[in-house]
């Protein structure tokens, strides 16, 4: 990922305008798959549970997808929100 | 750059390819049963263990032929005060009139007329009559000469066939004779060194003793009607099956004499199915001392064929479920009669002559059962509703909890506890069921 400033900054000093390419850690890309086979795990289940009339275990399989969905983008925007902030402090 | 990225598109295309190739070999592997002709067709899942003997142990020295007379059902009167059955009777004949005006859910008439109607093709049999005569059923020609090909074959045959008239699990079993009742319909049941079976009315039935095989046939019942108990509209399903396996029976029986072979056919007469099917690998016995099925849970009949067609026999399955039983007792809990057992482990401890004893289980007290049975106006089957193992299958999560339960038996507990925090085994709305849409005898519905 290349953030504006860095850009802007290895172009004044040097005339070129350098590339700068972080990768994500290995794990956090671990913890999306695991995240999203999560989701698609309880959205089978509710909608299996819809299929076997059983109410009860529709709502709770639905309340987890949401509760799952929520918190994996509250994570994702939080660590962006982070993450901008330590650049712009650097 | 370009060069470079072509191959990594390749490689992941590739890396992709791969693991849709792996998942789905391992998915066929795991899911669908290996194509064995001894065992095709068992519909053995792949977490139920093949096993030499039944998980349940038999104690040789007590456990034998069993008169069928001794059950409940035919002498309830034997085993309680005239008082007590008078007492049954007139709490039956108090709700009948409930049953009658159709005011309750699940006994509204046209509830009650769906389970008697289910008994139609049942009522047209019994041992040696209707679909289950032991006579050869030929339209033309003369008797053929016996169909010969290896054991291994003729058991993939005749599980093929059995699927096509209508058995939802199949197995085979070297005849156990114990399992075979003394007495039953009235008539001493004997062994007797002849070609083809025979019976003497009101006084003997004779099995050839050459009959050396049993078919045991798992029928299942409807899952959104089992969850209906107790009531007359769950009944329907019952009676229903019982008729199914009338026809499936009977058809297998006329298949295999066809092929030049001896064939009985029998539902809940001429033997014990539950032993029949536990030896031929279809499931194990439960704490609800009924037959539980690891595909189809608790909601399902069984019936048997009784043969001398070599055929390949099966072997018991053990999936975990006496530990599952031990940890659960969901099905003691909510029995309304109080009639299944809150031991922790079973035993050989009969409660009551209604039990063949010699056999390990739990024991019921088939006595409150059937004074519930006669109470409630109907065949209760709460066990069957409310047991973890009664699922419709429609989602992947059912398939992990049984293959966690089977392999992984310490996590019992927490599955059972979980299995009712998700609220399945209660009661459902009797008159929502008649909205719903119905596959083939309301097994598959929406």
């Amino acid at each position: 990922m290349v953030t504006q400033s860095e850009a802007n900054s290895a172009g004044k000093e040097t005339g070129y305008l350098t590339l700068r390419i972080r990768k994500r850690p290995w794990y956090v890309w671990l913890l999306r798959a695991v995240w999203v086979l999560w989701l698609l795990f309880w959205l089978e289940f509710a909608i299996g549970s819809k299929q076997e009339l059983e109410p009860q275990a529709f709502s709770t399989a639905v309340k987890v997808l949401i509760v799952s969905v929520l918190l994996g983008l509250g994570l994702y925007f939080w660590r962006l929100r982070e993450g901008r902030k330590r650049k712009v402090e650097a | 750059m370009d060069e470079n990225l072509k191959r990594r598109d390749f490689l992941t295309a590739c890396a992709g390819a791969g693991g849709l190739a792996t998942g789905g070999f391992a998915s066929s592997a795991v899911f669908q049963t290996d194509y064995d002709e001894a065992e095709v067709a068992s519909l053995r899942p792949w977490w139920a263990e093949q096993v030499d003997e039944a998980v349940l142990a038999i104690d040789d020295d007590v456990y034998a032929r069993f008169n069928q007379h001794k059950n409940v059902l035919n002498a309830y009167r034997d085993y309680v005060s005239e008082e007590r059955a008078q007492e049954v009777e007139d709490k039956k004949v108090a709700m009948r009139a409930d049953v009658e005006a159709g005011t309750l859910p699940g006994y509204r008439r046209e509830d009650n007329a769906l389970m008697l109607a289910g008994w139609t093709l049942r009522g047209t049999g019994n041992m040696n009559r209707g679909l289950r005569s032991w006579a050869p059923q030929r339209r033309r020609g003369e008797p053929p000469t016996p169909w010969e090909t290896t054991p291994e074959h003729a058991a993939n045959v005749i599980k093929r066939a059995a699927h096509f008239f209508g058995a939802g699990a199949v197995g085979i079993a070297s005849l156990d004779r114990r399992h075979i009742f003394s007495r039953s319909y009235g008539v001493d049941i004997h062994f007797e060194d002849v070609e083809e079976p025979y019976e003497i009315e009101n006084e003997k039935a004779v099995i050839p003793d050459k009959v050396r095989y049993a078919i045991a046939i798992v029928m299942r019942m409807s899952p959104d009607v089992a969850a209906l108990a107790p009531s007359q509209l769950c009944d329907a399903t019952t009676s229903l099956g019982y008729s199914r396996l009338e026809f499936t029976v009977g058809h297998l029986g006329a298949f295999i004499r066809n092929l030049g072979y001896t064939a009985i056919p029998s539902v809940n007469g001429m033997g014990s199915s539950p032993p029949f099917a536990v030896d031929a690998g279809l499931g194990e016995m439960g704490r609800t001392n009924r037959f539980i099925s690891p595909i189809f849970g608790p909601a399902v009949q069984l019936g048997k064929v009784l043969t001398e067609l070599p055929m390949a026999a099966d072997k018991p399955i053990n999936f975990g479920l006496k530990d599952f039983c031990t940890a659960c007792g969901r099905c003691a809990e909510t029995c309304p009669s109080e009639a299944l057992s809150f031991d922790e482990q079973p035993s050989f401890d009969v409660r009551g002559e209604w039990n063949n004893p010699g056999h390990q289980t739990w024991y019921e007290d088939s006595v409150r059962c059937f004074e519930f049975w006669e109470e409630s106006n109907s065949y209760c089957s709460t066990c069957i509703m409310v047991c973890p193992w009664a699922k419709k299958d429609k989602t992947a999560l059912h398939e992990i909890v049984k293959a966690s339960s089977a392999k992984m038996p310490f996590l019992s507990r927490l599955l059972a506890s979980m299995d009712e925090r998700f609220g399945y085994g209660r009661m459902k709305d009797p008159d929502a069921w008649w909205d719903l849409d119905l596959n083939e005898h309301g097994i598959d519905s929406w």
